[in-house]
């Protein structure tokens, strides 16, 4: 065989290589921008998702917050002030003038102790019902700061996926862009000395001859003229005739 | 030989820069403007908020009290029931359930308050957070993140207490006047055990 028809071939693999090569870099650097970004796109959905189960637990504790703030309002409810003993008797809240009597002053007392035992419970029963709605802001609160951490995981995915995301695609599919035009260089370069290279290779003549000759010298054009190139049409006509009349 | 990628590395490397500059900024801006809310409004601030509150309607309650006791206290001398044991149900006890209750009241108007500024904060501190998220311009939302924490830092208005005790000498004088006239009275004896308690009336006011 010639040896241009070798270059030929040479340049023809090499450039098929090239473009392999350059194919597989392409899809080398897409993989890793992809990694990065199902990388950065899990850890930002932990972080959601670690904000979301902080205001799931958060609620989960609303018993036992509503009973502690129950409790906290229940013991922090007004006190009547024990009575001062003063020369002239016993001095009760809101009472301007000491009371002597012993009758008075005990009668007094336990009315207080009456006063304050009814007064606390009913401040206990509200502090119950103000208790839940305490809570339930906090919570509230706390479920409000966590959609907007949750909303800002959001955001920085969105804005990475929007801003950088299709410039570092951009930037893989250059990846192979070399590889790329060398082979593409290779390849038009076998291309362009395809027509000597073919035309000086014995095994090239013996096909077109052998393709002509099937077909018939007067619808061949160039190739019954010479042989000198191999002619696609005759080829195609070869092949339509012999699938007419049966040639294997 | 390189035939260059024409300029698309350039321009990755300086969208994730910029991208990771502007998350950077609303990450460092969100702590700052949640430092910012959580320092000034923290338990202290919502402790001396009650007590403003507590400052603002206790001595109105102190002075309502003391006029109802006041009156109270006329009303039994009035009625003769100075020392009775009318005097020691009201004054034992439902005087100061009134003084207590409206010192509760006081207290739970002060969580009330408490509890809105804590919700004004929330949606202030959100408003700044929620423009930092849009504009990445931490400066812009540190200056209105600044001017709502001035904006909510003073105590809210405050209304008017309205009147607290209701009429604690209510009925004093007409029962004993009923009771002066032969009206109105009520068994005694009838609940002690062992005492005959068919048509006998006590009278319960001196003079009646």
């Amino acid at each position: 065989m010639d040896p241009l028809t070798w270059a030929m071939l040479a340049l023809m693999v090499a450039g098929t290589g090239a473009s392999a090569v350059a194919q597989h870099k392409t899809n080398k650097e897409r993989g890793k921008v992809m990694e990065e970004e199902r990388l950065r796109r899990t850890a930002q959905q932990k972080q959601s998702e670690a904000a979301a189960q902080n205001t799931a637990e958060t609620y989960g504790k609303t018993r036992e917050q509503e009973a502690a703030r129950a409790a906290e309002l229940a013991t922090g409810g007004a006190k009547i002030a024990a009575p001062v003993a003063t020369p002239q008797g016993q001095k009760f809240l809101g009472l301007e003038a000491p009371q002597s009597s012993t009758l008075m002053v005990e009668g007094l007392k336990d009315a207080n102790a009456r006063a304050q035992a009814q007064e606390s419970a009913h401040h206990a029963a509200l502090g119950k019902l103000s208790a839940f709605g305490d809570v339930m802001l906090g919570n509230n609160l706390t479920a409000g700061r966590n959609a907007q951490d949750i909303g800002q995981q959001a955001g920085f995915t969105q804005g990475w996926q929007q801003n950088v995301l299709p410039a570092l695609l951009q930037k893989a599919n250059m990846a192979g862009r070399d590889w790329a035009t060398a082979g593409d260089v290779m390849k038009l370069a076998a291309a362009i000395m395809s027509p000597w290279a073919l035309a000086k290779g014995t095994g090239a003549n013996v096909v077109n001859q052998g393709i002509n000759a099937n077909v018939g010298a007067a619808d061949v054009g160039a190739g019954a003229a010479g042989g000198s190139a191999f002619d696609p049409w005759a080829f195609a006509k070869m092949i339509k005739h012999n699938a007419k009349f049966g040639v294997p | 030989m390189s035939f260059g990628d024409g300029g698309a590395g350039k321009e990755a490397k300086r969208a994730r820069q910029e991208e990771e500059a502007r998350q950077l900024r609303i990450k460092e801006g969100t702590t700052t403007i949640r430092r910012n809310f959580g320092n000034t409004f923290n338990d202290s601030y919502y402790a001396g908020l009650m007590d403003a509150v507590k400052k603002a309607y206790m001595p109105d309650v102190q002075q309502q009290f003391k006029v109802a006791s006041r009156n109270l206290r006329a009303a039994l001398l009035r009625a003769g029931l100075g020392s009775s044991s009318t005097a020691i149900r009201r004054e034992g006890t439902e005087l100061p359930k009134a003084q207590l209750r409206a010192e509760n009241e006081v207290t739970q108007r002060g969580i009330g308050f408490q509890n809105q500024r804590k919700q004004d904060v929330a949606y202030a501190e959100n408003t700044a957070l929620n423009q930092l998220n849009q504009t990445a311009d931490s400066q812009a939302a540190f200056a209105n993140a600044a001017a709502a924490i001035k904006a909510n830092y003073d105590a809210p208005a405050m209304p008017m207490l309205g009147q607290v005790f209701t009429d604690l000498s209510a009925g004093l004088a007409t029962q004993a006047d009923l009771e002066r006239y032969g009206q109105a009275k009520y068994n005694v004896w009838g609940r002690i055990p062992g005492w005959t308690a068919r048509n006998t009336y006590s009278r319960n006011v001196p003079g009646g």
